[in-house]
């Protein structure tokens, strides 16, 4: 029981630091679209790509924490 | 082309440009880090993928197959979100080496600095501005991987360039003078 309680909190304490994190995958998806515009390569594509890969990741981590801890 | 994601010297710039080009302008260079620099990152990667292995099969023994317990939900969900955060990391270490670099064009040397995702600086000198290029090469690494430290001194505003960690920084010094004598001769 008391293990239930506290795997309970910490699973609120892992969404709130995911929540942060959103903003930090945000953060870095726009700042790999101002490098591209700084610096471009035949790579920028591919930087774009993986930023929203991450971003989009990032959302679905949320999700599933939030069905299985909720 | 893939290669070309992990050069510190690179001279096929094909299809690359940066703000403020000039329409007449060419990049003959683009210099980085020396790629050895990102060892550290890249071992700390290695262990970061084993952590939660770790932390499940030694801390919480027998927790793993059983799905339908809380804390094996946590872990899981855990897990997933330390994994993403890996993913995460790889990437700024990796943009943090790519975009800092060094640019030689026909006309200036352009130093982008990307310190952190909240804090780049760019600042650029035209090669006739140029006063005096010195290098250094010290300490075990430096010496074994051949990279150094590459001041440029000019007579702009800025009166500073240093590139540390250039690979080959004698190669680069070299370029650089010979580029500054063609110009200042013209």
């Amino acid at each position: 029981m008391i293990l239930t309680g506290f795997f309970q909190l910490l699973g609120i304490l892992l969404i709130i630091i995911e929540i942060i994190y959103i903003f930090y995958a945000f953060i870095i998806a726009r700042q790999v679209n101002l490098l591209n515009k700084s610096f471009m390569t035949e790579f920028s594509f591919a930087f774009t790509f993986l930023s929203y890969v991450h971003l989009l990741l990032t959302f679905v981590v949320v999700l599933i924490s939030f069905v299985l801890l909720i | 082309m893939i290669s070309q994601l992990f050069h510190s010297f690179e001279t096929n710039t094909k299809g690359m440009g940066f703000q403020g080009k000039d329409d007449d302008e060419q990049i003959l260079y683009v210099l980085r880090r020396h790629f050895i620099v990102n060892f550290k990152w890249v071992a700390l990667t290695f262990i970061f993928l084993f952590v939660p292995v770790l932390v499940s099969a030694v801390l919480l023994p027998g927790l793993q197959n059983d799905l339908s317990a809380r804390p094996s939900k946590f872990i899981f969900a855990a897990s997933l979100f330390w994994y993403l955060f890996v993913f995460g990391f790889v990437i700024e270490r990796f943009l943090h080496w790519f975009f800092n670099i060094f640019i030689v064009t026909t006309k200036k040397i352009v130093d982008m600095d990307f310190f952190n995702l909240l804090h780049r600086n760019i600042s650029e000198t035209p090669l006739q501005n140029i006063e005096d290029v010195t290098y250094e090469i010290k300490g075990l690494p430096g010496i074994v991987f051949n990279y150094g430290i590459v001041t440029i001194q000019t007579a702009g505003e800025r009166r500073e360039f240093e590139f540390e960690h250039l690979g080959n920084p004698s190669k680069i010094a070299d370029i650089v003078s010979d580029l500054v004598r063609g110009v200042k001769n013209r």
